[in-house]
């Protein structure tokens, strides 16, 4: 059996904000990405973390090393990619039907096709019946659920997540979490998932980064099976997950 | 009582004590000799019955130069906003003239006006035109510029072109503020026009507006009428706020949360 090729590939890439004064945000980091990999990217505030993201949505260039997308720059690469922020980052004059087709619209997709895609997103995600409504009428994690069934209407190969989940109250939180591991089992694409949560990244992920100074302290396999419910929450294995990582976290940041 | 009558029934009520202030003012503290500056309310009224035709024709021609000027702000101020929110170099350059056009006072202006276009409507349109369009164009420049950047960033990743970025995001982001600049500018839309008026009303084919008329008043002594010709301008001044607050409460209503009732 032959290894596929990386979707993603970071070589030696440093990234500097403002003048080489200061110590890089990002320090030759490098990195391959499969597909089908969900990545938990993990570590201290200005560790690098959403450098890391932004370079990978060509919003922002290395200014040193490649950043490599199905073998493309990522700044030219035609891959889809889809960019899901903290907040919802909906439009608010827009219905939820309407925010969630937006990308579509970018892409001049006649409207029949652009309806019917976004349907079926709105019903996976849940929220079919919210269609009409304006954002300011939903709660915190339908906007959520708004923001993913835009990001994953594009049918992307690369899901880049910052933090979405960080302002839900715990429950919801969790019930995303699953959400989004279904969606996975049928769209495939590969993550990059950043968060604060140790606990969230080991419930989603099969590999965690964590990431300190600008380099990556540490690459990890969480080999937990899939599926993933309430149940792996309470199995010995995800607690024993936790504890190693959270302890690999603290000594990073000593 | 419950909320929405009282709303409606405290002015009225705070109207009949002032008008009631007003005849106590008048009868028993001004001297006799003095009684003329402050006439009963009930002059004032006949005052306005009496010069209806005068007052109704004014209030036409002032109506007519501050929709006409107000127009012209707006679209004026749209346009350069657009242009001023391309480029921090284009505000450098323009903001401080604005400013300074700004904080010139019109009243010194409106000589010079007068003197290049002449007296009559189009004078009083460029007064308004003056005084709403700084208010207007500040405040769309300012929604322009103020999208949300994590908004801008998924237009960019999405591959919007710019002509979509403007049109689907900074354009509609923007109304909110635009809206502000013109409640602004509709409150003052009237006042430029009536202070046009009292400089170019005159000799402007023999019909002036309610500053002009304001002048003759005065200087005939006509003390009600001044009073009348006071609150037409009042009622004007209401109606283009009132529309104004109206257009905005149809454009925003359905997703801003300024106009969400407070329970939802």
């Amino acid at each position: 059996m032959s290894v596929p090729p990386p979707i993603v590939e970071l070589q030696s890439v440093t990234k500097h904000f403002g003048d080489n004064t200061r110590p890089p945000v990002l320090d030759g980091l490098s990195l391959q990405a499969h597909p089908g990999e969900f990545i938990g990217v993990i570590g201290l505030s200005g560790c690098g973390k959403s450098t890391l993201l932004r370079l990978l949505a060509g919003l922002t260039a290395p200014t040193s090393g490649r950043v490599l997308i199905e073998d493309h720059p990522a700044d030219t690469t035609s891959a889809e990619r889809a960019f899901i922020f903290q907040d919802a980052t909906l439009l608010p004059w827009l219905t939820v039907r309407r925010n969630a087709e937006l990308l579509l619209r970018f892409r001049r997709l006649p409207a029949a096709v652009r309806r019917e895609r976004v349907a079926q997103l709105l019903a996976l995600a849940r929220i079919g019946h919210l269609a009409d409504r304006y954002p300011r009428q939903l709660s915190g994690g339908e906007k959520m659920r708004v923001s993913i069934a835009r990001a994953l209407v594009l049918e992307p190969s690369l899901l880049l997540l910052d933090e979405p989940f960080a302002a839900l109250d715990e429950l919801t939180r969790e019930h995303l979490n699953e959400e989004l591991l279904a969606l996975r089992e049928r769209q495939r694409w590969t993550a990059f998932f950043v968060t604060h949560s140790v606990a969230e990244a080991v419930f989603l992920s099969t590999r965690i980064l964590i990431l300190s100074a600008g380099r990556i302290a540490h690459d990890l396999p969480v080999d937990l099976p899939f599926p993933r419910t309430n149940a792996t929450r309470e199995h010995p294995a995800f607690h024993q997950r936790v504890v190693e990582i959270s302890r690999l976290l603290r000594d990073t940041a000593a | 009582m419950n909320r929405r009558a009282l709303t409606i029934a405290l002015p009225i009520l705070t109207g009949i004590l002032l008008i009631v202030v007003w005849y106590v003012v008048r009868l028993w503290i001004l001297p006799e000799t003095q009684r003329f500056l402050l006439p009963a309310p009930d002059a004032v009224a006949r005052a306005f019955v009496e010069k209806a035709p005068q007052l109704g024709a004014a209030t036409l021609s002032t109506a007519t130069g501050a929709l006409l000027g107000f127009g012209a702000a707006v679209l004026g101020s749209a346009f350069l906003g657009l242009i001023l929110s391309l480029s921090p170099l284009v505000r450098a350059a323009l903001y401080p003239w604005l400013m300074a056009l700004q904080l010139t006072p019109i009243i010194v202006l409106a000589p010079i006006l007068i003197l290049w276009v002449g007296p009559g409507l189009k004078s009083v349109t460029i007064i308004t035109f003056l005084i709403s369009f700084f208010p207007l164009v500040v405040n769309t420049t300012q929604g322009l510029v103020s999208t949300d950047r994590n908004l801008l960033d998924l237009f960019r990743m999405g591959g919007a072109t710019r002509v979509q970025q403007i049109w689907l995001l900074r354009i509609p982001a923007a109304l909110p503020y635009f809206f502000t600049g013109l409640r602004i500018a509709a409150a003052l839309a009237p006042i430029g026009a009536i202070s046009g008026d009292i400089f170019a009303g005159n000799s402007g084919g023999g019909q002036g507006g309610l500053g002009f008329l304001a002048v003759i008043y005065s200087s005939q002594f006509q003390i009600p009428a001044l009073f009348a010709t006071a609150i037409v301008s009042c009622i004007l001044g209401f109606l283009f706020a009132g529309t104004v607050n109206w257009l905005s409460w149809l454009a925003l209503r359905r997703w801003h949360d300024a106009y969400q009732p407070k329970d939802a």
